[in-house]
């Protein structure tokens, strides 16, 4: 015995087909959508930063100061060491995949291989591949929107990231959490291939730089070890503002 | 026979059987005694030789024990480093098991030479003392030197990195690291010379530089990161860890031996050891079942003299006895001439080692540096050897004595 009738069915039917039909508004961009937003929330074709960078470590905890210009074409980055006395005059110039550091005390410049892009750069929580931006989270993953989640009062989406089979990445997936008001970054897990999770990138300190608010501190933390941390902090930053070939150089490298 | 027990009666009889088939007996006492001393001997030549192979590992560049901050050896990295404690020094220098000791600073680093940088394993040393426990100096290929003590900046480099790098000795090279306090460390170093040590890790990575030089470089204050010591003998080097880890702090320092610094080693000589156990339990197979043999023989040839004998009165028990008596006596002088023959034998193999030199090449591909092969009796190898033996061929030897013991008088005395 049919309890429901046949038109009362058909109404359903399509009161169901619509709800599938017409999505709700808050999952109307793609999580592809997201993180592009995202990265170009904080990144621009150009850019000149100032940074502090902490470094903490079992022993030692150090402070550099550090000037960075960025080209998002022909993915260059050039950035010099302007503090502690020490290490002042040590320079990183990358050019798609290539990297140089040049040091003042020996006068040289030692080009690194692709393969030591994954080490630690200056014994930091960060990677040489970190800090000069090479891998494009845009472009070198798929990406899927698994949902929401409010992190230290901030509601934001959560993408699943997977790399594409044939993208030069080191992570097997990475989890990234963008505000949903304006898509900047709070967290990013980093997930090696066997899907555990082996460092935690955290975004704090929104403030207004130059033309939009980004966050300003970010700090890397490597699971598992509760004593280290590299810390980075935006003290300047400007974005899209014309920046010459020629700071992109091995003659700017190594010069006295 | 009643009143007082006679004790050497059985043996007595017992000796009398066995030099009574003199051949027998001599063909028999061949058996042990050849058997015996090919034992003693194998076991020497593995006692030597494993030895021998600790030695040349060890002096590689290894040294017999390293002490090092807690976690550098696990970690591999400058930042574990120490200053050693006036009172350490002071027990390493009297100790009359130390040969000699050195300090070192350890650091991954980049070595870039043109557009080729490769990583190595940067190891800064006093050469002075470098040389009293290491043998790279000797290694050096042709064209090139150690350092110096008076040498700033001079590095010597395995020859397979060089190639790698593409540099010979008179070239400069870059080098780029990780300070102890987190500063970059970085210098120009002169290579010296280059060195073949036989060891691939070494070989491809090992770059050895003045110990003062990076003091300064790499912002060490005072630190180093390890001591290597030699020892006079190998044997010393458990008591020595021992004795340095009471005055130690454990939560602070680790004190490492030879076998915990070269597990691959430990691994070969153990089962290197486990082949010689099975083929030592070959031979003593070898030599019960000729024990076995023969005295089985015995017994049955002598079936009617027992069956007299039980007849008249002998127990069971004395016959017995008598039989395990005669293996007893062949055994003892079988082992005694087989532990001199052996020992005659190894000694002259501990003079003249086995020289494996023309087979250089092909020793490297086992990764045994080691071409000298010399040999080694220990006490416990002599007492181990007699024990076994002694012990399987009495053990043999029950069944025909047993045997012999449960005759039937009447039937035996008919026997054939």
């Amino acid at each position: 015995m049919n309890l429901l009738s046949a038109s009362t069915k058909i109404c359903l039917t399509a009161l169901l087909g619509c709800a599938l039909v017409i999505p709700p508004r808050a999952f109307s961009l793609t999580a592809r959508e997201i993180i592009d937003l995202s990265d170009r929330a904080v990144r621009g074709d150009s850019q000149i930063a100032r940074y502090t960078i902490t470094i903490k470590t079992r022993k030692w905890t150090r402070t550099m100061k550090m000037t960075a210009w960025d080209m998002k074409k022909g993915k260059k980055s050039f950035s010099e060491i302007t503090a502690p006395k020490k290490d002042e005059g040590n320079r990183f110039l990358l050019i798609d995949k290539n990297m140089w550091q040049y040091n003042p005390r020996i006068q040289k410049a030692i080009k690194l291989s692709p393969s030591m892009m994954l080490e630690s750069w200056m014994g930091s929580d960060f990677t040489n591949d970190d800090i000069v931006k090479e891998s494009s989270i845009v472009e070198d993953y798929n990406h899927t929107l698994i949902g929401k989640e409010t992190i230290n009062g901030n509601e934001c989406y959560k993408v699943q990231l997977d790399p594409k089979p044939d993208a030069a990445v080191v992570w097997g997936k990475i989890i990234y959490f963008a505000r949903t008001s304006d898509y900047l970054p709070v967290r990013e897990e980093f997930y090696n291939e066997h899907n555990v999770m082996k460092k935690e990138l955290s975004c704090a300190d929104f403030k207004k730089m130059h033309d939009r608010v980004i966050p300003t501190r970010y700090r890397m933390e490597t699971v598992g070890k509760k004593d280290k941390f590299t810390e980075m902090v935006i003290d300047e930053i400007q974005f899209n503002v014309p920046i010459s070939p020629r700071v992109f150089s091995r003659q700017n490298l190594q010069r006295r | 026979m009643k009143g007082e027990k006679n004790y050497l009666l059985e043996p007595k009889l017992a000796w009398r059987s066995v030099w009574k088939n003199r051949r027998r007996t001599v063909l028999t006492l061949l058996t042990i005694v050849v058997g015996c001393a090919m034992i003693i001997f194998m076991n020497a030549i593995a006692t030597g030789g494993h030895e021998q192979m600790i030695t040349d590992a060890v002096e590689i560049n290894t040294g017999h024990i390293q002490i090092h901050e807690k976690g550098f050896w696990e970690n591999q990295s400058i930042d574990y480093a120490f200053i050693p404690e006036d009172d350490l020094l002071t027990m390493l220098t009297r100790d009359e098991r130390v040969d000699a000791i050195t300090r070192r600073v350890n650091a991954g680093a980049l070595l870039s030479f043109g557009n080729n940088t490769y990583a190595a394993m940067v190891q800064a040393v006093d050469p002075d003392h470098e040389k009293k426990v290491t043998v790279i100096h000797e290694k050096i290929v042709k064209g090139g030197r150690y350092l110096n003590a008076d040498d700033r900046t001079g590095i010597v480099v395995g020859y397979v990195l060089a190639k790698n790098l593409g540099v010979t000795a008179g070239d400069e090279v870059s080098m780029i690291s990780q300070g102890f306090d987190g500063s970059i460390a970085a210098d120009n170093l002169t290579i010296l010379g280059l060195f073949d040590t036989g060891n691939p890790e070494l070989d491809q990575a090992l770059v050895i530089m003045p110990l003062a030089r990076a003091m300064e470089t790499f912002t060490m204050m005072g630190y180093i990161n390890s001591i290597a010591i030699k020892l006079k003998s190998v044997d010393d080097m458990s008591s020595l860890r021992s004795d340095i880890i009471t005055i130690t702090d454990p939560e602070e320092i680790e004190v490492m031996g030879w076998d915990e610094l070269m597990p691959e080693l430990v691994q070969f000589i153990i089962m290197d050891d486990a082949g010689a156990y099975i083929t030592d339990f070959i031979l003593l197979m070898i030599v019960a079942f000729g024990i076995l043999n023969t005295i089985q023989m015995s017994v049955y040839e002598r079936i009617r003299e027992f069956g007299v004998m039980l007849a008249i009165g002998t127990r069971p028990s004395q016959v017995r006895a008598m039989v395990l008596y005669e293996s007893l006596f062949i055994s003892l002088i079988g082992i005694a001439l087989g532990l001199a023959l052996g020992s005659v034998l190894s000694y002259y193999f501990s003079i003249h080692p086995i020289d494996y030199s023309a087979y250089a090449e092909e020793m490297k591909v086992w990764g045994v540096s080691t071409l000298l092969f010399p040999a080694r009796v220990t006490a416990l190898n002599l007492w181990v050897t007699s024990v076994f033996i002694l012990v399987l061929s009495l053990i043999f030897s029950f069944f025909p004595a047993q045997r012999a013991s449960k005759l039937k008088p009447i039937e035996a005395i008919r026997h054939l």
